[in-house]
């Protein structure tokens, strides 16, 4: 007598029903001569594969997303200060850029006029009276500054001293209406005084209306003051009207006042203009 | 004859002469091939099948008709020039499913075993029909006239050498 097991017929009918599929899937064969068997494999690992991908996927973001930037924070704001440093050192670097460019003008003026004595000075500030066309300068007594010497840019014309300190000047604008300066049209030679007016702009009085002023005509110093030598450039003619009895001639100055931060003060003239033939009207022009 | 414990109750199960279920499935395997050589329609009458059915009925052990599908479908499957398994597979599940049922019914009856040839016919059609179908990508009819009437004449047959295969019993 044989006692029979109720689940090991069905187990060894389940066992030799899949080993005769899994026989004729290795012997069919499908598409590009590939075997049944491999297609069936290559169905059931490839959902693994996937979700293997995907899986490896998922760690590697949260990894690079979230673990590995656990340091990100500190490294973001030790980058942004090095950063607002790097900026700081680069707005140095460009003002000093600026200044050596400047400076550079200031000796190929200095070295293109050598029988000129030339003072290099840097604007340290500006009167803050309403209306008054003043600066102040870092020279003054104790480096031989005096008053009424000139003070140019290789521009042009910035004004005369005014006042003296000991360490310190007062630079008053040739733009500023108690200023005035010996000067002459370039071209006609025609000579008059420059001054200041209530805006940015210059006039230039004592011009006949007689004379031929064209717009964009230059206008130099005379020499004739006794403050500032012959030949510096003072403005550019903008317009021209005619006056009783002189002309209304309005300049722009040649120097750029409003952004002036390195000023050149001439010492001492070099040279006596020569005399006019004519009547000098702005001879006594400057204060 | 011997008695098998199967649940609560006793079931009987006949025990056959050595070799005779090889024997008997060798026979069938070459009338199988050699017939339809001068009858090409003989081979609806799926002899292998009939041996599977009869040994399966008659022994009632499932695990015995099963191993006995098994071996008769794969060399079915060889002299055939078939892939290994495709009547390997159905012979196997005839083979199960016959000792199954056996176990249920009284299967000595002319008449019982008609219908069960029948049936198991036709769920021999159904596997092959299947295997051919979604493994080997042979598309075709799961059961046609042409295989409905080598159902009967199966059937037929199986009721007439039955009582022939039952002479291999041991007393």
């Amino acid at each position: 007598m044989t006692v029979l097991s109720p689940r090991r017929p069905l187990l060894l009918f389940a066992a030799a029903v899949a080993v005769q599929v899994l026989l004729l899937a290795f012997q069919i064969r499908r598409g590009r001569n590939i075997r049944l068997i491999q297609v069936w494999a290559a169905e059931v690992l490839t959902p693994f594969d996937r979700a293997g991908t995907t899986s490896a996927g998922w760690v590697e973001a949260v990894w690079s997303n979230y673990i590995a930037l656990e340091h990100s924070r500190a490294d973001n704001q030790r980058l942004q200060s090095e950063v607002n440093q790097l900026r700081l050192q680069l707005d140095q670097l460009r003002g000093r850029a600026a200044e050596a460019g400047r400076l550079a003008t200031l000796l190929s003026f200095r070295q293109s006029n050598p029988a000129m004595p030339l003072l290099a000075a840097r604007v340290i500030g500006a009167s803050l009276a309403p209306g008054s066309k003043v600066i102040y300068i870092d020279r003054g007594a104790r480096d031989g500054v005096r008053q009424d010497m000139a003070v140019i840019t290789p521009n042009g014309v910035v004004g005369k001293v005014q006042e003296v300190f000991p360490s310190s000047s007062e630079v008053l604008l040739v733009t500023d209406r108690e200023s005035g300066v010996g000067a002459l049209l370039a071209g006609s030679g025609a000579e008059g005084v420059v001054k200041g007016s209530d805006g940015s702009e210059l006039t230039m009085d004592y011009v006949e209306n007689g004379e031929k002023v064209q717009p964009g005509q230059a206008v130099l110093t005379s020499g004739l003051d006794q403050i500032f030598p012959k030949g510096v450039p003072v403005g550019t003619v903008l317009t021209v009207r005619p006056g009783s009895p002189f002309q209304k001639i309005e300049l722009r100055p040649a120097a750029k006042l409003d952004r002036l931060e390195d000023v050149l003060i001439i010492m001492q003239i070099p040279k006596p203009p020569q005399p006019s033939t004519t009547e000098d009207p702005a001879g006594g022009a400057g204060r | 004859m011997a008695l098998v414990v199967k649940g609560d109750s006793y079931i009987e199960v006949r025990k056959y002469y050595t070799g005779s279920a090889i024997g008997a499935a060798l026979v069938a395997l070459f009338l199988q091939g050699f017939l339809p050589k001068y009858f090409p329609h003989a081979q609806v009458l799926q002899l292998p099948l009939l041996v599977t059915i009869y040994f399966s009925l008659g022994r009632r052990n499932a695990v015995s008709g099963m191993f006995l599908g098994t071996g008769i479908g794969l060399v079915q499957d060889a002299v055939s020039h078939l892939p290994l398994g495709v009547y390997g597979i159905a012979l196997t599940v005839i083979g199960y499913v016959a000792a199954w049922i056996s176990s249920r019914i009284n299967v000595d009856l002319p008449l019982s075993r008609f219908i069960l040839t029948l049936a198991l016919y036709g769920f021999e059609r159904v596997i092959l029909t299947a295997i051919e179908r979604y493994l080997l990508e042979q598309p075709g009819p799961i059961l046609s006239f042409y295989w409905l009437i080598g159902s009967v004449l199966a059937a037929t047959l199986a009721v007439l050498i039955f009582p022939q295969l039952d002479r291999l019993r041991k007393s």
